[in-house]
């Protein structure tokens, strides 16, 4: 009886501490979003923000930043993070790696190039769309075939194996930046190489958003599974799940996400390595709290380091810039504590 | 429930390293196999598994070829207790024990309440209640191999395969996991278990399987099959078996490497 009623507490302990951080960060997110709305190079007071979104004043000068560039670009960098870091966690599961991402494993610059690819060729912008996600998913595949025969440690081969697919797919956007015309196409794709959402408009969100919200449902549907992949194959086999079937939904969920991060924002590194450790910091490895924390944290993150990318200099710092600097050391921090660890 | 295995075959390399082994067993006892390093215990269980592709032989539960069964099937018979498992995340005790119900859990649904509370009766029964709300990662040795047979025992199969179960444990510790084992197959599961133990406390109805290079030196009854004839086949050593009482009046046996004086 005593030990039943220890369980009931364990049970809501967990259950408290996630509705918790959950709360938090529901507030966090929608306070940064508001904020969001003002800052940038022309300032708009908070009243006036207000006045815009909820009474729909059209009158203003302000309506026209708002509605035109602002929430564009604010939805841009919110499901960038979001779908980011919900990959980063979904990858760092399946190939129970703590220190995989998409940048990492080279999924980003694959999806660089499909996309970079597409743009050289004038596809139209869906194409862009799927050519990055086709390169995405063939960066993975290189990536975790070359780790299995590397054989040099289960952590460190994905990352030597990751670092050679990057190498392999920006020699090739090199090229294709090489051959580009330099008056239109190489210009864009080098822009959006750096990681920027300053060209974010409607279109392009809607054509990334779309995916990304598929990608985020089949992530979320299969949440549970997803703690069975880190238990690694053999013991994944010997509890009836199979698990190379399972892993390839996982693939695809993730990299649907991360190819169309890129698609819409360009190369913007280390927010899915830095984010889902932190919350699962917070609210631990299980993955059915761990996901939706983890997007509201990586929304939340990207969107502040967008307003600083925009608001800290009269011009604007490009977004990949910036995560750079924050994730660098945090992977090496990383990397540090966990060889202390061993 | 009858497990019949049947000439099988297997091995990674095509170098194969189990070779026309059989053997059969039932429910309700327990079965040890004993082997030099890479003698090909753990492939066995492998393949009994289906973690390993076999190359040859049949395996047979209640006389039904299981060769054809996918994964979910085959986990409704066998759960497994791996020998070295590398937690990556620090999942709590119970949220660990809970996944050896996942062959009930759909692709896109979590535990209900009755798994967890299935996962609970499970760590009571090894003992370790007071673990529930630890992480894994930081528990000992002993305490790990525990939670691991929970989760076994979490899968409801009747074959339980374990993997040199008390490799990194001391002798307290091994004997917790002795008696874990004894428990589990007085209550009617089939336990199929590695060991490099000179002392395990065989039992006068434990099955024996004694194996050389992928090949079958000996199997039966413990009492039988275990001699130094055996013994020395199956190690390549000369080797005896030490029958002594302890001061509780029990008959003990084990078994020693045999050594010249002069060395």
């Amino acid at each position: 009886m005593k030990l039943k009623s220890k369980s009931c507490i364990a049970y809501s302990e967990t259950f408290k501490r996630f509705s918790f951080v959950m709360t938090l960060m529901i507030i966090i997110s929608i306070s940064i979003i508001i904020l969001s709305f003002g800052m940038g190079y022309y300032k708009i007071p908070l009243k006036d923000v207000f006045s815009v979104i909820f009474k729909g004043d059209t009158s203003q000068n302000a309506y026209n930043i708002i509605m035109n560039i602002r929430l564009p670009r604010i939805i841009a960098a919110f499901m960038i993070g979001a779908a980011l870091s919900v990959s980063g966690s979904a990858y760092q599961g399946m190939f129970k790696n703590p220190l995989v991402s998409p940048d990492i494993l080279g999924v980003s610059a694959g999806a660089g190039l499909g996309a970079s690819l597409a743009i050289s060729l004038d596809f139209p912008y869906y194409y862009v769309q799927l050519m990055a996600f086709l390169f995405g998913v063939m960066a993975v595949f290189i990536c975790y075939v070359s780790a299995n025969t590397i054989k040099f440690g289960n952590t460190v081969s994905l990352i030597l194996a990751g670092i050679m697919v990057q190498a392999l797919a920006n020699a090739f956007t090199t090229f294709l930046k090489y051959i580009a015309d330099p008056n239109n196409t190489l210009s864009e794709i080098t822009f959006w190489l750096m990681g920027s959402l300053a060209k974010v408009d409607r279109e392009s969100l809607i054509f990334s958003i779309i995916p990304m919200i598929i990608g985020f449902i089949i992530l979320f549907s299969i949440r549970y599974r997803l703690n069975i992949l880190t238990l690694g194959d053999d013991e994944a086999k010997s509890m009836g799940v199979n698990p190379n079937r399972t892993r390839i939904i996982a693939v695809i969920g993730a990299t649907i996400l991360s190819a169309s991060a890129v698609c819409l924002g360009g190369l913007i590194g280390f927010v899915g390595l830095m984010v889902p450790h932190i919350s699962r910091f917070f609210v631990g490895p299980q993955y059915k709290r761990l996901l939706p924390v983890t997007a509201l944290m990586g929304g939340s993150y990207l969107l502040l380091m967008d307003n600083i990318a925009r608001s800290t200099f009269t011009m604007e710092i490009p977004l990949g810039v910036i995560t750079a600097l924050i994730g660098a050391p945090f992977f090496l921090y990383l990397i540090w504590h966990k060889g202390e660890a061993e | 429930m009858i497990l019949n295995v049947k000439n099988i075959s297997s091995g990674y390399t095509k170098k194969l390293s189990l070779r026309d082994v059989s053997f059969n067993f039932e429910t309700g006892s327990v079965l040890c196999v004993i082997g030099h390093n890479g003698s090909g215990k753990s492939t066995l269980f492998k393949t009994i598994l289906g973690i390993v592709k076999k190359e040859n032989g049949e395996v047979y539960i209640d006389n039904e070829n299981i060769e054809n069964w996918n994964d979910k099937k085959r986990a409704e018979y066998f759960s497994y207790v791996p020998q070295n498992h590398n937690a990556v995340f620090g999942y709590s005790v119970v949220d660990v024990v809970v996944m050896g119900c996942v062959r009930n859990i759909g692709l896109i649904s979590s535990p209900s309440k009755k798994d967890f509370e299935k996962a609970r009766n499970a760590l009571k029964r090894v003992g370790i209640s007071y673990l529930e709300k630890r992480r894994y990662t930081e528990l000992s040795g002993g305490e790990k191999k525990l939670v691991l047979i929970a989760r076994a025992l979490c899968q409801e199969a009747k074959f339980m395969i374990m993997d040199e179960p008390t490799s990194d444990l001391d002798f307290a510790k091994s004997q917790l996991i002795y008696d874990v084992i004894r428990s589990l197959s007085n209550e009617g599961y089939g336990i199929i278990l590695s060991t490099h133990a000179p002392d395990y406390p065989f039992l006068d109805n434990d099955k024996l399987l004694l194996l050389k290079k992928g090949k079958t030196v000996a199997f039966g009854n413990a009492t039988e099959v275990l001699n130094s004839d055996n013994l020395q086949k199956a190690y390549d050593t000369p080797m005896e078996i030490l029958e002594v009482t302890d001061s509780k009046g029990q008959k003990r046996r084990m078994f020693v490497v045999l050594k010249d004086n002069d060395i």
